[in-house]
């Protein structure tokens, strides 16, 4: 297979270069129904990395993709988003696909277990699509107050689900986070029972799922100021530990967790932390004994995952490096170890409401 | 602000380079509809002013004569214009000698009637503070997804 990844590797860069001339990348993430790495371009359009001599425009305005997710029920159905446009396809049984668009920008997207979408609409909401075949798909706009306040969803991610039942986790910025139910039905998506807690002080930027075999609602989220925000489950283990760690640099922008390891992006570097997340599930972290990877760049503008691998996006090119080597990447020069920063657990107020409902606009839209 | 009951009060300076006038709408400053963004309450007159001026020095427009701003710190990292996180701001065409007024974009756009409907920064008007070099390419390609720089 003829991969059009650049063999020229500048000697300040870890990890290769993916470069195309055509097409700029604005997002990288795999379908995790064939393995498969699909790109998303800052013109809308969508190919594989396995089949890059075509590339889809899907994106209506043209605008860059920010998001993909694919969905296994009842075939494969993708969604992609972009600031201005959400758009669906479902394949229709005979070769062709379905198509949905939702007119409104999105901050990125995922799928469900259940094989639907949830998408973050900002103030907006979530809009959320559950695939059928053969006939009009149905959109659902969901809204949701908590204190006379419409929250503001900006990052999800699963946290767990059986193919009925999910439970998503947000971040929603200066609202807090989010923990929400969710249920499929045949045709749509409903939200139920939902979790907010916020600190006045904070502004929640990015959330994932920590989840193992011993602890499947395992949950980090990432404060704007580098702070990180731990919980074992998030129904039940409260207090949360939150983590203060001196010497970091930059507003964060993304946390992603790696078979144990967490990863950090800010405006100023790469952080790799080695084993943290395994240690706090285990138990065995303390506060003040951290060993963190630091990789100092102001270019990177995003951190994908992909088969062990951290996918670093710079200027519309990807740097590929395997996450599971410390120091990560090929220059051992480029990164710097600090073994032992000044860190500390720090005690966090988290207001908490609960509520279930949820004002809901549908959208049907026309087979075609 | 002091507004009395002027909708948009005008702001005494104006702009340097093509002394454009500029006035503070009160939907702007907390007394909007709900859907209404909002200048950060941390944000002067004077700063609010000031990015318009420098939107109009440089000429980040769009092909309808509408002008961008940012606000940046010392670091040349952008600072939040709105009370949610908007880093972008839009000033209308402020046409033949009439005072204009701005606010900030929300990072996505919203389904809706064309009126109402939640615009962009445009790709045009980022580029050319992408070419001024008052957005790193980073920042650039970071709003251009609708996440903050």
């Amino acid at each position: 297979m003829n991969l059009p990844i650049s063999s020229a590797i500048p000697a300040y860069e870890p990890g290769r270069r993916i470069h195309f001339e055509d097409f700029e990348i604005s997002w990288a993430g795999e379908n995790p129904l064939n393995g498969e790495i699909y790109l998303g371009s800052y013109d809308g359009r969508c190919k594989s990395f396995d089949r890059p001599a075509s590339s889809a425009p899907l994106s209506p305005s043209g605008e860059a993709v920010n998001g993909m997710a694919f969905s296994a029920l009842p075939e494969t159905a993708v969604a992609v988003s972009t600031r201005s446009d959400v758009t669906f396809l479902v394949p229709d049984g005979r070769g062709d696909w379905h198509r949905a668009d939702y007119d409104g920008g999105a901050h990125g997207v995922i799928a469900t277990s259940s094989g639907g979408f949830i998408a973050p609409l900002g103030r907006n909401g979530l809009l959320t699509m559950k695939p059928v075949r053969g006939a009009g798909q149905i959109l659902g706009r969901f809204q949701i107050d908590v204190a006379g306040n419409t929250i503001n969803f900006y990052k999800l991610a699963r946290c767990s689900g059986d193919g009925t039942k999910d439970l998503i986790v947000a971040a929603a910025r200066k609202d807090g986070f989010a923990i929400i139910e969710v249920n499929a039905s045949e045709d749509r998506i409903e939200l139920g029972l939902s979790h907010f807690l916020r600190n006045p002080g904070l502004d929640i930027v990015d959330i994932c799922s920590l989840a193992s075999p011993d602890w499947p609602r395992a949950v980090a989220w990432l404060g704007v100021d580098r702070s990180i925000h731990l919980s074992r489950d998030i129904l039940q283990a409260r207090p949360f530990k939150s983590l203060q760690i001196d010497g970091l640099r930059g507003k964060a922008y993304t946390v992603l967790h790696d078979r144990g390891h967490l990863f950090l992006l800010t405006s100023e570097a790469v952080y790799g932390f080695p084993d943290l997340a395994s240690r706090f599930l285990s138990g065995e972290m303390r506060g003040d004994s951290l060993t963190v990877y630091s990789h100092y760049s102001k270019e990177y503008d995003d951190i994908y995952l992909h088969q062990n691998h951290l996918f670093l996006g710079k200027h519309g090119d990807i740097y590929r490096v395997p996450s599971e080597s410390f120091p990560i990447g090929r220059d051992p020069e480029s990164w710097q170890e600090n073994s032992e920063p000044k860190s500390e657990f720090v005690e966090v107020p988290w207001e908490r409401s609960s509520k279930q409902e949820w004002s809901n606009d549908l959208l049907i839209t026309p087979a075609a | 602000m002091s507004s009395g009951d002027d909708p948009c009060p005008e702001h005494p300076a104006r702009t340097r380079r093509r002394s454009l006038r500029y006035c503070f709408y009160i939907a702007h400053h907390g007394r909007g509809a709900a859907d209404d963004s909002q200048w950060a309450v941390d944000l002067s007159e004077a700063e609010e002013f000031a990015i318009f001026d420098e939107a109009d020095r440089h000429d980040f427009s769009d092909p309808n004569g509408n002008l961008y701003g940012l606000r940046r710190d010392e670091e040349s990292n952008l600072l939040d214009l709105g009370t949610e996180g908007e880093q972008i701001a839009k000033f209308w065409d402020p046409g033949k000698n009439q005072p204009t007024h701005g606010f900030p974009l929300w990072p996505c756009s919203e389904t809706g009637p064309e009126n109402r409907k939640k615009q962009l920064a445009p790709k045009v008007a980022l580029k050319k503070m992408l070419d001024a070099r008052l957005l790193s390419r980073r920042q650039h390609d970071r709003l251009l997804k609708g996440k903050y720089g």
